[in-house]
């Protein structure tokens, strides 16, 4: 699958570079797609709601529109892109971010990697979230494994919605000093 | 805005409005390079006796070392100034190996007794002065371009500028000194191209940002 979608991305790519309008649009509008998804899970693993996606989309389209050069034809178009996307992510967390306290770093460590197909719901992280404090494994486990978005669990928990944040923060926190400096490994 | 109508917008402009990155870094260097060879050559210039000096081996081999430092600056820039690129670590790999093993050359062949003369040579506060002033246009220039190149890590892209920069600094200056030794290299050359590669970092650190 995510061998098609090179193969489309690149051949698409190609022909914009040679002035192909409508290969150019067909392009912008997969990765669209595909960005809305990744950036919905972005930030709902950083805690923050989905529903700055769109936002995130733009803001990355148009940084690939504007640093189109950069993608060397002979490279693959997958991890460019993802460089891009994530660049922009990050920028734009950072930005909005104002007093929350997830700090970049952290953010960096949470968002999904570039096409690595493993999720951080892989088993031994499981078991690590099982040891933490009940509330946080309850929260970790519904943003995480079961993809809720953060205001839904709070209103399920009883409890704010910046609550159910610190909470994600805490438990995320506790996760990595666990993973020590193995937290890399964990992603891909 | 919806985003259909961004992607209608942009749809219009299919063909990159830039070179590629690599063409970005070489016009780069085609500008500011002959500023720190006009500065060569009319401040200190080439060495006297430049043949005799080849011939006789230490020369060639430090040009040579300072090239390698060349190559691996040339790839890590490149690939620090786009996104998704590994780090070609090969250039910088094959650099610090035959810098260690011209040390190991020099001791077994010129002799361990004087090592320290060789090390603090006759020029040492020149070079550490010179090499970043032949560097200076250099940096600044791939500064310059790399802001149309899209780093995501601004300081790393900086740094590899200024290890780029720093080892065409040390490349001319190379043609000028006379302290040949491969321990005079490993201290003073590379004291001078990290001083770059830190001034690059600084600067990429807010310069670079897209």
């Amino acid at each position: 699958m995510v061998h098609d979608r090179e193969a489309d991305w690149k051949r698409l790519l190609l022909a914009a570079r040679s002035g192909d309008e409508a290969a150019y649009r067909r392009f912008l509008g997969d990765v669209a797609q595909y960005l809305r998804g990744w950036a919905q899970r972005g930030l709902t693993r950083a805690g923050r709601s989905p529903a700055e996606a769109e936002d995130i989309v733009q803001e990355t389209l148009i940084a690939i529109h504007t640093k189109r050069h950069t993608w060397d034809d002979g490279q693959p178009v997958g991890p460019w892109l993802h460089g891009v996307a994530r660049h922009k992510l990050i920028d734009a967390l950072r930005k909005r971010t104002g007093h929350d306290h997830l700090s970049v770093d952290e953010l960096a460590e949470v968002l999904p990697m570039a096409a690595s197909g493993t999720d951080l719901a892989s088993s031994d992280i499981l078991k690590m979230v099982a040891s933490l404090p009940e509330r946080q494994a309850s929260i970790v486990n519904a943003i995480f494994v079961e993809g809720q978005r953060a205001n839904d669990v709070a209103a399920k928990l009883n409890m704010s919605e910046g609550a159910v944040r610190v909470a994600l923060h805490r438990a995320l926190k506790t996760l990595a000093a666990t993973f020590g400096t193995g937290a890399d490994d964990a992603h891909g | 805005m919806r985003t259909d109508d961004l992607i209608n917008a942009l749809a219009r402009d299919p063909v990159p409005a830039l070179p590629p990155v690599r063409h970005l870094i070489l016009r780069a260097l085609a500008i500011s390079l002959p500023v720190s060879v006009v500065l060569f050559v009319a401040t200190i210039g080439i060495r006297k006796n430049l043949l005799p000096a080849l011939a006789e081996g230490w020369f060639g081999i430090k040009l040579l070392l300072v090239g390698l430092i060349v190559v691996a600056g040339w790839q890590l820039t490149g690939s620090r100034a786009q996104p998704g690129r590994n780090l070609p670590l090969l250039g910088a790999l094959a650099a610090g190996l035959a810098m260690l093993t011209a040390v190991a050359l020099d001791l077994r062949i010129e002799g361990v007794a004087d090592w320290s003369e060789r090390l603090i040579g006759d020029n040492a506060a020149k070079c550490m002065m010179l090499i970043p002033l032949l560097s200076a246009a250099p940096l600044a220039g791939l500064l310059y371009a790399l802001r149309d190149a899209a780093a995501v890590r601004p300081g790393e892209a900086g740094a590899a500028a200024g290890l780029l920069a720093g080892a065409l600094g040390a490349l001319l200056y190379g043609l000028h000194c006379t302290d040949d030794s491969p321990l005079f290299l490993g201290v003073w050359y590379l004291a001078s191209i990290g001083l770059m590669m830190l001034l690059g970092a600084l600067a990429g650190r807010r310069l670079l940002r897209w």
